[in-house]
């Protein structure tokens, strides 16, 4: 209870930590606002790159709604992964703070995560212009977006929070997670639809992260309700993951000035 | 009124020499054994010393204490423990007021942020509010005399 309090009263730190990744993110960098979406450009090439490739398999063309589905998907899977890679390394960067001051730790993790959840707002900037363009429409379906987005952040912040406390004890951490990020776009319905499976589709929507980019899809692009199961499903996953992941590093928190 | 300001009781501390745990082999062990027992041992295994000894003392408000000793001896543990940046192994620490840790300067600064951020940043750290800082603004600028490079 003490720590839920403690957590609420540090709510200008975690602020001005937020603003601090922020700031010397883009401050004297080449790319400025467009390292939003550098990332989600990449992945988007890459999808088109290999849908292209099914296309001339298949020989069914290529449509605009293919390329609106792996950027919206590409917008998500970027946030989650950078922050989460930020995330993780939050506590050994600034391991200055840790041993000489006391806060409750969890805000340096958090403080990533918001500061990525800038660049993805900035991101989402470009994907309403490209879905204006894209002719992709408006409908109601498009109320669930909210939802949808804080599963993924609670999602996010859970995964960032533990792995970050992992790392402290364990450096190699982050290897694992550069390696697990560098192939888990491959296993998350990014670049192709987890329907593309069938009957092995719920396989890998028992990843929260999937059956949240299936979601979005379904009700930005595909402008139809969600599958309820899969959102609950996901639901679910984030409440407890964040409550878990909180959990484990409130326990390992005491440690962390001895052991970094 | 003599309340008191900080209460340090029976405090012990101890810390291990060298490696800690090399591979995820010693760890998964020790640290299930560690979730499992809730009491707090006092044993020492051969690679731990104790850094503080059963310490007490207390303070008054208005009060003010200096620790002398020579290297080695435990008063930066002692502090730390006092900022709870570390835990005692057994003991207890209270404190009431707010603590203002002097750590080494610039610990917190960031040298791509401008004087007036800096300040912000410096001032929640230490736990602080925005509002707070917002009116001990000018008073902190007369203090650290550099209002010419505030925005540099």
């Amino acid at each position: 209870m003490t720590a839920i309090h403690e957590l609420i009263n540090s709510f200008d730190l975690l602020y001005m930590l937020t603003w601090k990744e922020i700031r010397i993110r883009y401050k004297q960098s080449v790319m400025g606002l467009l390292w939003a979406i550098l990332m989600p450009i990449l992945i988007v090439g890459a999808g088109m790159l290999m849908k292209q490739a099914y296309s001339f398999a298949s020989h069914s063309p290529l449509t605009i709604r293919d390329l609106l589905s792996v950027s919206v998907k590409a917008v998500m899977w970027a946030f989650f992964a950078s922050a989460v890679k930020f995330g993780a390394n939050s506590l050994i960067t600034n391991q200055n703070l840790v041993t000489k001051i006391y806060f409750p730790r969890e805000i340096l993790p958090l403080a990533c995560v918001f500061a990525n959840f800038f660049d993805f707002l900035v991101a989402t900037v470009f994907l309403g212009l490209l879905m204006l363009i894209g002719r992709a429409g408006l409908s109601v379906q498009l109320l669930w977006t909210p939802l949808i987005v804080v599963l993924l952040f609670m999602i996010t912040a859970s995964v960032a929070v533990v792995l970050s406390c992992a790392n402290l004890f364990f450096r190699d951490v982050k290897y694992i997670v550069e390696v697990l990020f560098t192939y888990g776009i491959l296993f998350t319905p990014v670049l192709y639809s987890a329907r593309a499976f069938g009957k092995w589709a719920p396989a890998l929507l028992l990843n929260p992260v999937a059956s949240i980019l299936e979601a979005i899809n379904d009700v930005v692009v595909l402008q139809r309700a969600p599958s309820f199961g899969w959102l609950a499903y996901a639901a679910g996953c984030a409440v407890i993951g964040l409550l878990v992941s909180w959990l484990i590093f409130k326990r390992a928190e005491p440690l962390f000035a001895q052991e970094i | 009124m003599t309340e008191i300001s900080v209460r340090f009781q029976n405090v012990w501390k101890k810390f291990r020499r060298g490696e800690r745990y090399d591979s995820l082999r010693d760890l998964i062990p020790a640290a299930t054994r560690r979730l499992l027992s809730r009491e707090k041992s006092v044993q020492l295994t051969s690679r731990e010393f104790w850094a503080l000894h059963d310490v007490s003392f207390q303070l008054r408000r208005g009060e003010a204490i200096g620790i002398i000793g020579p290297n080695g001896s435990g008063k930066s543990t002692t502090l730390k423990l006092l900022s709870r940046i570390l835990k005692p192994d057994t003991g207890s620490v209270q404190v009431h007021g707010r603590m203002g840790a002097l750590i080494e300067l610039g610990a917190g600064f960031h040298p791509d942020l401008t004087g007036r951020e800096n300040i912000y940043l410096n001032g929640t750290i230490l736990g602080m509010k925005r509002a707070e800082i917002d009116k001990k603004f000018d008073s902190i600028v007369d203090f650290c005399e550099l209002q010419d490079f505030l925005d540099s």
